[in-house]
């Protein structure tokens, strides 16, 4: 059976995985929804309707970013109950696993994101424009890319607890450092220049200002060509990350 | 002569810590093989080396033909590996898990469906074949790990202690299933920590210890090699003289006569088919009658401390 047959069915089980695990998923959602009503309707008379238009992609964002790395819950999981092994003792080549992993990481937060977009459009009147799903294949590249820093996590958490402590860590360091929830400026107001070179550069500030900076006549080429390029970078970090994590599995056993 | 599986000079090592000690040992297509020893003998790691779900430190196998250091993809296309610990997702239930592995291994979709049906069944876990994975009991997993080989039966079948956590009956249907495994055409390797399994599988029997074979043979051949492993109980129809230990000492193959009654002799023999018409003539020709002759054949826990000098499997 040709490898592109057999990395397709290990995609089809990882992303699986995310949609059966509904208790996480209905937290997630219920989580990004409520930031984004609760926002909304209850602080209105606190912030200005532009707050929310500028608040509402980056729940978008958040909730993409989340829903991709939790390709590393499920390789941990994996790592953990064995079953990278039982993968590993199939006739599938090590590329192909990781690929796959990629691969269903893209999806989920695709997928997950694309959901939250659909919301976001029906909420926000200046993301209700047929081009701003320009973003949703691009949403698939850079959570493609945002499992790479999932891959880094697994790879030096060795498959152990440390791996949720590195997980939230990374989340918060992310989601902070970044104009995800607040605004550019407000950043160089505050933080050292160093930290508002590496906001600049957070990926989810890419996609939180593009799809922010969305019109009717649809996305700017530059800020999509800079969020793919940080995509395809990220990615190919995440699949020298994961292939080492499986080599060293086939080395070692285990992880550590 | 074609063998299925032969390793040459295989290692592996863990840092300082030596888990297979220069392995090399030759499995014969069609039989089935049984490794057995105690725990941290070095039986799993052989199997995940040849499975090549590990990497060999040092030396290699060859698996049908196919080398697990320079072609480990095609090396997983004939041999696949029931694991000691049953690996499964655990929120899918046992016939998508089954689906899963043959579908892996190229069984058609239009077949799948009634081949997983028959294989739950036959493995006693169609009743529980609405349970997630993570539901089933120790024994029900154990059992759906060594189901999956049975969804597309590899050429090589590797089990890695098939019957812990499961139930007698359980075990007889997988031994029964392993053995019909074999005479379908597979070449079976079994590690066991269970004597019993061992002496009801094997066509020849591995004995490791310390990441070592200390010896491999036929069940008989094994027993037959224990040094006065069979015990001949005599009874004679009169009382024991000094003449007659001594007659029955000189005869080749008597490890030790001891002197249970006044008309009865405990004898250790090599090999009791040999040494018993021997003696039958040497009494004879003494004019002594016997009673009755009793042989017990050595157990494989003998077999297996001679050769490991205790430990136990």
């Amino acid at each position: 059976m040709r490898q592109e047959g057999l990395m397709l069915r290990v995609f089809m089980v990882d992303l699986s995985y995310f949609f059966r695990t509904k208790w996480l998923v209905f937290t997630l959602i219920a989580l990004n929804l409520s930031d984004m009503f609760v926002t909304g309707l209850v602080y209105s008379r606190m912030m200005s309707f532009e707050y929310f238009r500028f608040f509402v992609p980056g729940v978008v964002v958040a909730g993409m970013f989340a829903a991709a790395l939790d390709v590393g819950r499920r390789v941990y999981l994996g790592l953990t109950q064995g079953v990278t092994q039982y993968y590993l003792s199939l006739p599938i080549d090590l590329d192909a696993i990781v690929l796959a992993h990629i691969l269903s990481a893209g999806v989920g937060g695709m997928i997950y994101g694309g959901v939250l977009l659909a919301v976001a459009m029906a909420a926000v009147p200046g993301l209700a424009s047929p081009s701003t799903l320009v973003i949703v294949p691009f949403m698939f590249l850079l959570s493609m890319g945002l499992s790479g820093i999932a891959a880094v996590l697994n790879l030096f958490s060795g498959g152990g607890d440390r791996y949720w402590v590195f997980a939230e860590g990374m989340q918060v360091a992310m989601l902070g450092l970044s104009t995800v929830f607040y605004p550019e400026q407000a950043m160089q107001a505050y933080l050292p220049a160093f930290a508002v070179e590496a906001v600049t550069l957070n990926p989810l500030s890419q996609v939180a200002g593009a799809l922010r900076g969305v019109s009717p006549a649809g996305f700017g080429a530059s800020s999509l060509a800079l969020m793919a390029l940080t995509s395809l970078l990220l990615l190919a970090v995440g699949f020298v990350s994961y292939r080492h994590v499986f080599l060293k599995v086939r080395l070692l056993g285990k992880v550590q | 002569m074609e063998y299925a599986v032969e390793s040459i000079d295989l290692s592996k090592a863990y840092g300082s810590n030596v888990a297979l000690d220069g392995l090399n040992l030759k499995v014969r297509e069609g039989e089935i093989i049984v490794l057995l020893g105690p725990n941290g003998s070095g039986k799993t790691t052989f199997l995940q080396l040849i499975s090549t779900v590990l990497k060999p430190s040092g030396g290699t196998a060859i698996v049908m033909g196919h080398d697990i250091v320079g072609e480990p993809l095609k090396v997983r296309q004939v041999a696949t590996i029931s694991f000691q610990d049953p690996r499964g997702f655990w929120r899918h239930k046992p016939s998508h898990i089954l689906s899963f592995h043959a579908s892996m291994y190229g069984v058609p979709g239009q077949n799948r469906r009634e081949l997983v049906e028959r294989t739950l069944k036959e493995f006693d876990l169609w009743d529980s074949r609405e349970k997630k994975f993570m539901h089933l009991s120790g024994g029900q997993a154990k059992r759906l790990e060594v189901a999956k080989l049975f969804v597309h039966r590899p050429r090589l079948a590797i089990f890695d202690e098939p019957t812990t956590m499961v139930d007698l009956d359980g075990k007889r249907t997988i031994w029964d299933k392993i053995k019909q495994l074999r005479e379908e055409g597979s070449t079976v390797i079994v590690a066991t920590n269970e004597v019993r399994e061992a002496e009801y599988l094997a066509d020849r029997i591995t004995i490791f210890a310390k990441g070592r074979e200390v010896v491999t043979d036929s069940l008989s051949n094994l027993k037959d090699s224990v040094r006065g492993g069979d015990v001949v109980d005599i009874e004679f129809a009169q009382p024991v003289t000094r003449a007659m230990v001594d007659e029955l000492s000189s005869v080749r193959g008597t490890a030790k006569v001891s002197l249970v009654a006044e008309g009865r002799l405990r004898v250790q023999v090599n090999r009791s088919e040999d040494w018993l018409p021997e003696v039958t003539r040497r009494v004879y020709s003494m004019g002594v009658k016997l009673s009755s002759i009793k042989v017990t054949e050595p157990s494989l826990d003998d077999v297996f401390m001679q050769y490991t000098g205790g430990g136990g499997p």
